[in-house]
């Protein structure tokens, strides 16, 4: 069992995130494929076959749980095709084509079996989503002018770049922490009460320094940032 | 083959004019400054060389290691068929097999029902796969469980492919096994009995929103405890509560076995919802009384025909929206616009009991958005009157010698049972796999 390096990790993730776009595929169908490459790059399956066609394998049997039936194994291969080579001209029908999709449904049973067709997924969005609606309706103007909603969805996606936080953590934690960060990023302040939204709505132990450490761990290993100062000294400036 | 590793990083080596995150443009917040990336909108800004290292060229080549791969692979991760000693087919049609069986292991017996892969180049077929996600998620004492998927090892050097098994528990019975044999008397309480256990099932599907879509007696299995469990989820599929401003979604209406189809389906509706489960829950339970099905329709045009003569004409009086249905225009014919209501007349013989009649009545209204939906009929009057429904009806199974399924003991009373008179396929290019452990009888009909 070798866990293949992260980068690489990061590139097929990276790369399902951006076909995923191109797709115009739901976040959840998204990086419940993730979930599943991450699954697969503790197998030995990842050294033995092209881990881009793994990727995309899993990712047209995430389109299929999902049920997102507008997309087809072609368009995950179009847009997948266009991500990785942006100068090319998009890719004809031919051998090569009929090849690659070949290769990819055949792939899909692999992938099913190695996972033993267990590829249920902890959607981390569905909290995400309630607690956004709770908090939307206290700062209604700032959450539609700063693009609040829209950008948690994208730090929650984001974040499947380093799945071992969803190996770790419950979604439940996960989706406060991001929305914490996308609060802090955007300078939004909540309006103050006796505890932490969170303690409210999640539950009372979960301690506002636990949010601020998951805090850190997003925009440490997701982001690649460099902390300048500790979270706790960005609070009180 | 392992892919190479990019020598720069393709995340950071974006430029940071691009349009993403508007929070990464802030600095203010103690954070350094740091590009957006991975979620630029149309995502073509991906750095040139990175995206080089990306071979795709070799993918053509690797497919065919691929194929090298998959005939020589173990597949540690699931387990062999050969874990199962096969005893008895117990059902068979065109969707494929299923078998009874028997693990080595531990002696449980099981039912084996094989998924057919014809359409290879659409991948794991979705049908198949949204049985097996359906039976994951699903656990409930009135719904088959899914025991584990498992398929055959491909022989090596051998171009055969590999097929796989939905392993569920064995039941001893199905419903329309039962019922056709007429050596099996059932009591008031029995048939209370199975159709709380039958609707507590339905709700279930209905509440982790999930519609059958192939209700009928073959497809409810009897349990040794004389539990009732729903099965074949092999048609079934998850629907989407249409509100605001989706875009509402259309379904195959080709769905559900002949004679017990709803009306909506026969004129085309494609907008349907969970109440076409419980028409066929309200046939399944004429049929307890009756023991035969009711409605034994050749064609769609005849079981529409069926339908108006004992329910009464199809008339927008009675089912206000009917007239914007697809087919209501088309099929005119099949409806005799005078007939009456004769339910109660017809079934009055069978049926003695005054509430028992009265939730027929209602399983069986014309108008879906009328019907009752299972979560309802649960707690019709019926089931809190006496005699009072029991736990299981395993008094019953207990005087029951032998297994009855429609497939090796129906073909007395019914023999013609399920021919000419099936479903058109979905047209989703696969076809549908055959029922878990029910054996129903199913005739070529390509």
């Amino acid at each position: 069992m070798t866990e293949i390096p992260k980068a690489t990790f990061r590139n097929l993730a990276v790369l399902l995130i951006r076909a995923g776009i191109r797709l115009r595929a739901r976040n959840r169908t998204v990086c419940s494929a993730i979930m599943m490459v991450n699954r697969l790059s503790k197998t030995d399956l990842i050294n033995d076959v092209c881990n881009y066609t793994l990727a995309t394998a899993c990712l047209t049997v995430a389109v299929k749980q999902m049920e997102e039936n507008h997309i087809g194994i072609r368009d995950v291969i179009n847009s997948v095709h266009r991500v990785l080579h942006p100068d090319e001209k998009m890719m004809e029908i031919g051998e090569q084509f009929w090849g690659i999709r070949y290769g990819i449904a055949r792939m899909e049973f692999i992938v099913l079996r190695f996972l033993s067709f267990d590829i249920q997924f902890e959607d981390p969005f569905v909290p995400l989503a309630l607690y956004l609606d709770a908090l939307r309706s206290w700062l209604p103007r700032e959450f539609q002018e700063k693009q609040v909603i829209e950008s948690c969805n994208a730090v929650m996606r984001d974040c499947f770049t380093f799945p071992r936080l969803f190996e770790e953590r419950k979604v439940h934690e996960i989706a406060i922490a991001v929305l914490c960060f996308v609060l802090r990023g955007k300078d939004i302040e909540l309006p103050r009460t006796s505890k932490p939204w969170f303690q409210k709505l999640y539950k009372s132990s979960l301690s506002s320094r636990r949010v601020r450490k998951l805090e850190k761990v997003i925009a440490t290993e997701v982001y690649g940032l460099q902390l300048e100062e500790s979270p706790e000294k960005i609070k009180s400036n | 083959m392992a892919s190479k590793s990019p020598t720069s990083h393709p995340l950071h080596s974006q430029p940071s004019s691009s349009v993403g995150l508007p929070l990464a443009n802030r600095t203010s917040v103690g954070l350094i400054s740091y590009n957006p990336f991975l979620t630029t909108e149309e995502g073509v800004d991906f750095d040139g060389s990175a995206a080089g290292q990306f071979d795709f060229e070799n993918i053509e080549k690797v497919t065919k290691d691929l194929l090298h791969y998959m005939e020589t692979c173990k597949y540690p991760f699931i387990n062999d068929v050969n874990c199962y000693e096969k005893l008895q087919k117990i059902g068979q049609g065109t969707f494929g097999e299923v078998f009874k069986a028997r693990c080595k292991k531990t002696g449980r017996l099981v039912a084996l029902k094989k998924i057919l892969m014809e359409n290879e180049k659409e991948g794991f077929p979705i049908t198949a796969l949204r049985e097996v996600k359906t039976l994951q998620q699903l656990k409930h004492p009135n719904i088959t469980d899914l025991i584990e998927v498992c398929c055959t090892r491909s022989a090596r050097n051998s171009s055969e492919k590999p097929t796989f098994y939905l392993v569920s528990a064995f039941c001893d019975h199905d419903l329309a096994g039962l019922v056709s044999n007429h050596r099996v008397k059932l009591s008031a309480v029995h048939v209370k009995t199975m159709m709380k256990h039958l609707l507590s099932g339905l709700d279930k599907l209905h509440r982790m929103k999930i519609l059958h879509r192939d209700m009928k007696a073959a497809n409810v299995l009897v349990s040794h405890e004389g539990v009732l469990k729903l099965a074949d989820f092999g048609l079934a599929r998850p629907f989407i509560v249409n509100s605001g401003p989706n875009p509402k979604q259309l379904y195959t209406n080709r769905v559900v076995t002949l004679w017990y189809r709803p009306p909506e389906l026969l004129l085309g509706s494609r907008q349907y919802d969970t109440t076409i489960d419980v028409w066929g829950v309200g046939c399944i339970m004429a049929e307890l009384f009756t023991r035969v099905p009711i409605m034994q329709g050749e064609t769609e045009q005849r079981q529409l025909y069926l339908i108006n003569q004992l329910c009464g004409s199809i008339n927008p009086e009675v089912w206000p929206e009917v007239d914007k249905l697809p087919l209501y225009k088309n099929m005119a014919s099949s409806m005799p616009p005078e007939s009456k209501r004769i339910l109660k007349e017809k079934l009055v013989l069978y049926v003695k009991d005054e509430y028992a009649m009265n939730l027929l009545e209602e399983l069986l209204t014309l108008d879906p958005s009328k019907r009752p939906t299972a979560d309802k009929a649960i707690y019709h009057t019926y089931f809190y009157k006496q005699p009072e429904p029991k736990d299981n009806i395993s008094d019953l199974i207990r005087t029951i010698p032998n297994s009855l399924f429609e497939f090796t003991t129906g073909r007395g009373a019914h023999a013609n049972r399920g021919r000419g008179q099936h479903h058109q396929r979905p047209q989703q290019g696969q076809r549908k796999p055959q029922n878990v452990p029910a054996g129903q009888f199913r005739d070529m009909i390509f």
